[in-house]
């Protein structure tokens, strides 16, 4: 597969859709603070600890392309973050080829960033004591990491 | 006699198709739960004579199926420490040499959750090629370091 091809795997599986919609979420800025947001606003409906991958694309470069951004309350318990999430709607096959490309050409440009296991910990504990999530309403295993780390401070 | 042993490796069949069909349809998203794990569980509590850590290290570790291979490891990443230490180092040392960087990206994230302190001295060894992957080895071992 050439290097600038985009993997019909990373489109089934990474861009899954439902009902024509394809989730993201709004960042004001690229900053570190921004782009954690977006990955603590995931991680706070997480099942499981483990890392988690972000890319970021242009909304204004796929709004020029004819895709359609519709604001819509996200899934996530971190109340701030609620009004964050967008969905890219009206995806059809060559639409969502398209949102595929813009992400392909983000992953190249290096717009993306891999928060570890340990780093998803440590947003979340600290948005627990920053009070913007409820430790009670973290999935268990992830409830249970984030109580350790609360117990045990960061060096 | 015969006829128990026979049943035993139906189970054992049944299990690794079962995990084969899982890993193959469901796409692992991060943090979300993935039905192979109810089926690794099954297969991690049979006893170890039979076979199947054998069988899931070489799941784990092939470069003819690195979607099965990649997704066995993450799942198998997020239970508690499963196994032997040794079977954990071994598979991690192992999928580190395949071709797949998805393989290879599963067994870091593997060596981050199982966090093995024998885990530093493979991480430490593997030469990786893959710059963005290199630098979540680092990540990694910075967090072992500590």
């Amino acid at each position: 597969m050439a290097a600038s091809a985009i993997p019909a795997d990373a489109v089934t599986a990474d861009l899954r859709t439902a009902g024509n919609k394809l989730s993201m979420w709004r960042c004001n800025t690229e900053s570190a603070a921004d782009i954690n947001d977006v990955i603590l606003a995931l991680a706070a409906r997480f099942q499981r600890i483990g890392k988690c991958d972000v890319v970021w694309v242009d909304e204004d470069a796929l709004l020029a392309d004819g895709q359609v951004c519709e604001e819509s309350p996200g899934e996530t318990t971190v109340a701030d973050l609620v009004d964050r999430h967008v969905n890219v709607v009206q995806l059809d096959y060559v639409r969502l080829g398209r949102v595929a490309g813009h992400i392909a050409q983000s992953i190249a440009a290096r717009r993306v960033r891999r928060a570890t296991a340990r780093e998803v910990v440590d947003l979340l504990a600290d948005a627990v004591r920053d009070g913007r999530v409820d430790a009670g309403a973290l999935h268990d295993q992830v409830g249970d990491a984030v109580g350790r780390r609360l117990r045990v401070p960061r060096r | 006699m015969p006829a128990v042993a026979s049943r035993a490796q139906d189970v054992e069949q049944r299990l690794i198709e079962e995990l084969l069909a899982a890993s193959r349809e469901e796409p692992l998203e991060d943090g979300m739960a993935h039905p192979a794990e109810a089926i690794l569980d099954s297969i991690l509590r049979l006893p170890p004579e039979c076979g199947m850590p054998a069988k899931l290290h070489e799941l784990a570790t092939s470069d003819a199926d690195s979607t099965v291979a990649s997704a066995v490891l993450c799942c198998l990443a997020r239970r508690d420490r499963p196994g032997a230490t040794a079977w954990r180092v071994g598979m991690i040392h192992d999928a580190l040499q395949c071709e797949s960087v998805a393989i290879r990206d599963a067994a870091v994230q593997a060596s981050e959750l199982w966090a093995d302190r024998e885990l530093i001295a493979v991480l430490t060894a593997h030469q990786e090629s893959v710059s963005w992957l290199q630098d979540y080895v680092q990540s990694v071992l910075d967090g072992l370091a500590d």
